[in-house]
């Protein structure tokens, strides 16, 4: 299973939202990494056919997804960022009612269905309506309505925003367990997200693709450039201004900062190991500074 | 003061208020062109006028004199017309001298006359109404009058207009979900909600009282709206109107009428999107709550004793007689139209009031969530 | 179909409508009985004795084929009274025992009202139709004669159509002159249509399910298609049920006879287009209607396909609809309006024919057409306006 991205352009009026845009995604975690208005949504709506690209082509499996047509899109199940569903409906109602839209069988439907109810934990509350779900069991549902047609390719939109840290580790459980056998586009901007569940991470700034690579590698590469430095009050306010800084903890009077740096800041820096949070703020803040 | 310029600029800029104003009055505009029916002296409206000019007001022995001396005039005319022609056609039969010329000179005169009857007629059917009471019917031309004011037509693009005003007020704060930021503010509860009505009731008097101007900018310019200091009763649709006022009195009621019973619409409004929350169902029974018993109601009076918005947009029926027809057996009267009486209206007025008091405290109960109960509780 | 069940239940099952069409029918009862109060001639209560000796005395000597046996005996006491009230204007106003309705001239109002007119009007129908057909007929041979081949045929189309037309039966006819005449519950249809069809569009987009729709196999173009069936199916059946509540609140206040009458038996169609019965009628006013409240609800759909949120669809479909009225009203040419078969008896009150390639054609025909034409226009406009994913542009579908 393989989807390929060549040279996808996107521009509105004067803005350009996407670049040259070329990645080849295989079975896998793929963690769409970038700041607010980095062209993460515009990507993801290009590849769901919600928007049209000015430039490039996809190939999924080496076909020009637009001779595909409708079979591309049957493999295909995407969760949209802020989803309200229909709040009358009831979750199993709303479930057949994607299944009906999605062209898939009624009876394999009713099968994925009870499965993937069971999967993202609302069976009991499968006849209960939208509109009574908390954010959290929106999510689960949404996530479930993604996979009735039991995809190829899975593109979750923000998947974890606004989710509580139990939530959130359940969802990122759920996406690792749907992971198999198929593509999994993961948009955030909640690092730690795909810093557990990516086997790769693409890093987008300004419409650009700056980086696709194992989060290990990624990490691998910015050693050396992360620095710990104690600081007392008077002297943190020229780091600040100086630094892209990962994190200020306040200890015992003193300030220590998590400094991203390709040069020793001051003597008493300590390297530190990199975290995937470092590597977005190296490229991404830092970077654009640079 | 800046929270209150900040509602102004949300309704009237981001959400387009302004923009719709300028809309809707257009259409006003239009829609006044299209469906004037105010036109019924226009065809003979110089000869009407040239008759009407010297017998303007009251009716007087000189007005009666007037119009007898030219009734006389008009058929003293004819005759001589027609004793000209048959003494024309006689010369030409016995081949004496009376040429066509001599005869278009002779004619001349009285053919003007003629030709003036039809606006004299229209006077003279005023006349015979005027003269069942002349004490409170005048002569007029009633063209622009009868448009300002004889009818019971909504005004339909102003009532767009505050569905479109009114209903994003509370609407708009809970679709965004900003209800929730706001409540949590200090100056976002009662105080914002009293604002908020009070901008609501600013630009519904505003408004209203602009709309009533154009009216009567429009048909003043349209067709002249002077005398206004004549009798209401002038005016045959108010043939039995028990109201001793003036037209221009009547259009000043009518406009106040009109103020009450759309800041009544805005408070049925305001009540339903903070009780149903949505802009669909807001809009609805804003429409459905003036507009059914608009469409509905086989007795239109009815609306003038029912606490609803209509009867006060509307406003002209206050101000109307009894009107009443002979039964189908003929042996008694039904009432097609019942007069409202000052009292009525009064306590009609008193009623509408006491229930936006209501609804206003309703609205701000249920927008700030604020329970009675729970309020007790803490302070024994 | 499946799509459309569903959309059904997005879109039409939903609680506050159903309140919404319970209220309104009951509304509507409430104004049939307020229009039934200020219009009826006598009463179906039969609580006043006008009212009661009418009554009896239809359903006892005059109801049914009308005989010369009945028309003399119903002259033998109508003829004193019209003596007495009419011509020697000496009538008694003092209660009288021996009067049906307790006073002379009440007995003179009600056998006019009742039955001499309307008789009289079922009577001399036939020959005032006749009139009509030899008229056209005489216009065929004149036109024939000059080779004037539309008027020729538009002649012939009128002989056939009134030839041999004759009102055998006698029947009070107040229900119908009402029921044909009362507009209040379209108006009901038209708002309840309003607040049920333009979420129809706007919801989706307020819940971003329009981005799920949007890449999903059916969720496009099958969809919309899907909106606007449920929608027709809506409207036919809102339509359906109005119609059935307004035929029997009229039975039950103005009461029921004559279903198999002429249409043509009311004089306010007596020059109707139509050779059908009354409850034939009622069926086609009805199904014309839907036509008309199809394509009003089409200009919504297309209305509630252009916004994101409800306020301006529903503020604009509000006023389209005021506009329909207004151009009813105003306009010369009945085309194109939807408001024309809603609001229908004018349609077919008169016979009127229209050219079309010089076939003579009855004009209610070419209004169903237009506001047909009307109808389709706007469906494919709001087919055309929503975009289908754009990886469906090409491949297979």
């Amino acid at each position: 299973m393989i989807l390929k991205l060549e040279g996808i352009s996107k521009s509105y009026q004067d803005k350009k939202a996407l670049i040259d845009f070329t990645a080849t995604l295989k079975e896998g975690v793929y963690g769409l990494l970038g700041q607010n208005g980095a062209g993460k949504t515009t990507l993801i709506n290009i590849i769901a056919g919600i928007l049209n690209a000015n430039e490039g082509r996809i190939l999924y499996n080496g076909i020009n997804v637009k001779k595909m047509g409708v079979d591309f899109i049957s493999a295909i199940g995407y969760l949209p960022q802020f989803p309200q569903f229909y709040k009358n409906f009831k979750a199993l109602e709303f479930l057949r009612y994607i299944c009906a839209i999605k062209g898939v069988p009624e009876k394999v439907g009713a099968e994925r269905i009870a499965k993937l109810l069971e999967m993202v934990n609302l069976s009991d509350v499968a006849n209960k309506k939208i509109g009574t779900f908390s954010g959290g069991m929106r999510q689960r549902l949404g996530i479930a309505q993604a996979m009735v047609n039991d995809p190829g390719i899975l593109i979750l939109d923000e998947p974890t925003a606004g989710l509580d840290p139990k939530e959130r580790i359940r969802f990122r459980n759920l996406i690792s367990k749907f992971s198999k056998d198929r593509i999994v586009l993961l948009a955030t901007h909640i690092v730690s997200d795909i810093e557990y569940i990516s086997n790769e991470v693409i890093l987008l700034r300004e419409g650009i693709l700056i980086k696709q690579n194992k989060p290990t590698v990624l990490m691998e590469e910015i050693r050396h450039k992360i620095w710990e430095v104690q600081v007392d009050a008077e002297n943190s306010q020229m780091y600040l201004d100086k630094y892209s800084i990962g994190n200020i903890v306040f200890n015992e009077g003193h300030y220590v900062l998590r400094i991203i740096s390709a040069e020793k800041p001051c003597a008493a820096a300590v390297p530190i190991a990199p975290n995937l949070e470092d590597v977005f703020l190296y490229h991404c803040e830092a970077g654009a500074s640079r | 003061m800046r929270e209150f310029i900040f509602e102004m600029k949300k309704i009237l800029i981001f959400q387009k208020g302004l923009w719709f104003i300028i809309f809707l009055m257009i259409l006003k505009m239009i829609g006044l062109l299209l469906t004037d029916d105010g036109a019924a002296l226009q065809e003979n409206k110089s000869d009407y006028l040239f008759y009407l000019e010297p017998i303007k007001g009251a009716l007087t022995e000189k007005t009666q004199r007037f119009l007898r001396e030219e009734s006389e005039k008009i058929s003293g005319a004819k005759i001589e017309l027609e004793n000209l022609y048959l003494a024309y056609y006689n010369s030409v039969l016995n081949k004496q001298a009376m040429s066509k010329s001599e005869l278009d000179y002779m004619t001349q005169s009285f053919e003007g006359q003629i030709e003036k009857e039809g606006g004299f007629l229209i006077l003279y059917d005023q006349y015979m109404y005027i003269r069942e009471n002349p004490d409170n019917r005048y002569f007029l031309y009633t063209d622009g009058w009868n448009a300002l004011l004889a009818h019971e037509r909504l005004d339909l693009p102003l009532f767009l207009l505050l569905l479109l005003l009114i209903t994003p007020i509370f609407c708009q704060e809970y679709e965004s979900k900003m209800d929730a930021i706001l409540l949590s503010s200090k100056k976002g509860r009662a105080n914002l909600v009293g604002k908020k009505i009070l901008l609501a009731f600013g630009m519904v008097v505003i408004l209203s009282l602009f709309f009533s101007f154009l009216d009567y900018a429009f048909f003043s310019l349209h067709y002249g709206l002077e005398d206004g200091h004549y009798p209401l009763q002038s005016l045959e649709y108010y043939h039995s109107s028990i109201k001793n006022l003036s037209l221009l009195e009547a259009y000043i009621g009518m406009s106040f009428f009109r103020i009450i019973g759309h800041l009544f619409l805005a408070v049925i409004i305001m009540f339903a999107s903070v009780y149903t929350k949505k802009t669909v169902l807001t809009l609805f029974f804003g429409s459905a709550v003036v507009l059914i018993p608009y469409f509905g109601l086989a007795a239109r009076w009815v609306a003038y004793i029912l606490p609803l918005p209509l009867s006060f947009m509307i406003g002209s029926g206050f101000f109307k007689g009894d009107e009443l027809a002979e039964s189908a057996d003929g042996m008694s009267e039904i009432i097609v139209y019942r007069s409202v009486s000052e009292l009525e209206t009064a306590i009609m007025i008193a009623l509408l009031f006491v229930i936006s008091y209501v609804i206003i405290l309703l609205v701000f109960k249920k927008y700030i969530n604020y329970q009675i109960r729970r309020r007790k509780q803490v302070n024994p | 179909m499946k799509i459309i069940g569903y959309e059904i239940r997005k879109n039409y099952l939903k609680r506050y409508l159903i309140v919404i069409i319970f209220a309104f029918t009951l509304v509507n009862v409430i104004s049939i009985y307020g229009y039934y109060e200020t219009s009826h001639v006598f009463s179906t209560e039969k609580d006043d004795s006008w009212s009661k000796a009418f009554w009896d005395l239809y359903e006892e000597n005059y109801k049914g084929e009308i005989t010369i046996e009945k028309i003399n005996r119903l002259m033998e006491i109508y003829s004193p009274l019209y003596q007495a009230c009419v011509v020697e204007r000496t009538f008694n106003t003092e209660y009288d025992p021996d009067t049906f309705t307790g006073y002379e001239f009440g007995d003179y109002r009600m056998l006019d009202l009742g039955f001499v007119r309307p008789m009289e009007y079922a009577y001399t129908y036939r020959e005032k139709a006749l009139e009509i057909a030899n008229n056209a007929k005489q216009n065929m041979i004149f036109f024939s004669s000059i080779d004037n081949v539309y008027q020729y045929r538009s002649s012939l189309k009128i002989a056939s159509l009134y030839e041999g037309r004759q009102i055998n039966n006698f029947y009070n006819t107040e229900m119908y002159d009402n029921l044909f005449s009362y507009d209040f519950s379209s108006f009901l249809i038209l708002l309840t249509v309003i607040v049920a069809i333009v979420p129809v569009f706007v919801a989706e987009k307020e819940t971003e399910m329009n981005l799920i729709l949007s890449i999903s196999k059916k969720g496009g173009k099958k969809t919309v298609r899907a909106k606007i069936a449920s929608a027709c199916f809506f409207v036919t059946g809102i339509c359906i049920w109005f119609t059935i509540t307004d035929f029997f609140a009229f039975a039950a206040f103005f009461g029921l006879t004559g279903l198999t009458n002429n249409l043509y038996a009311l004089r306010d169609f007596m020059l109707t287009p139509l050779d059908i019965t009354m409850w034939e009628y009622i069926i086609v006013s009805a199904g014309v209607k839907i036509l008309g409240m199809q394509a009003v609800s089409a200009v919504i759909l297309f209305i509630s396909s252009l916004f994101k949120k409800a306020l301006l669809p529903y503020v604009i479909s509000l006023g389209a609809l005021f506009s329909m009225m207004l151009a009813d009203e105003l306009a010369t040419t009945k085309h194109f309006n939807p408001f024309d078969l809603i609001v229908n008896r004018e349609l077919f009150r008169h016979t009127n024919l229209i050219r079309i390639m010089d076939f003579p054609v009855h004009e209610y025909v070419g209004v169903i057409l237009s506001v047909a034409l009307f109808f389709g226009v706007f469906i494919l406009t709001t087919i055309r306006v929503n975009k289908n994913n754009a990886w469906l542009t090409g491949g297979r579908r």
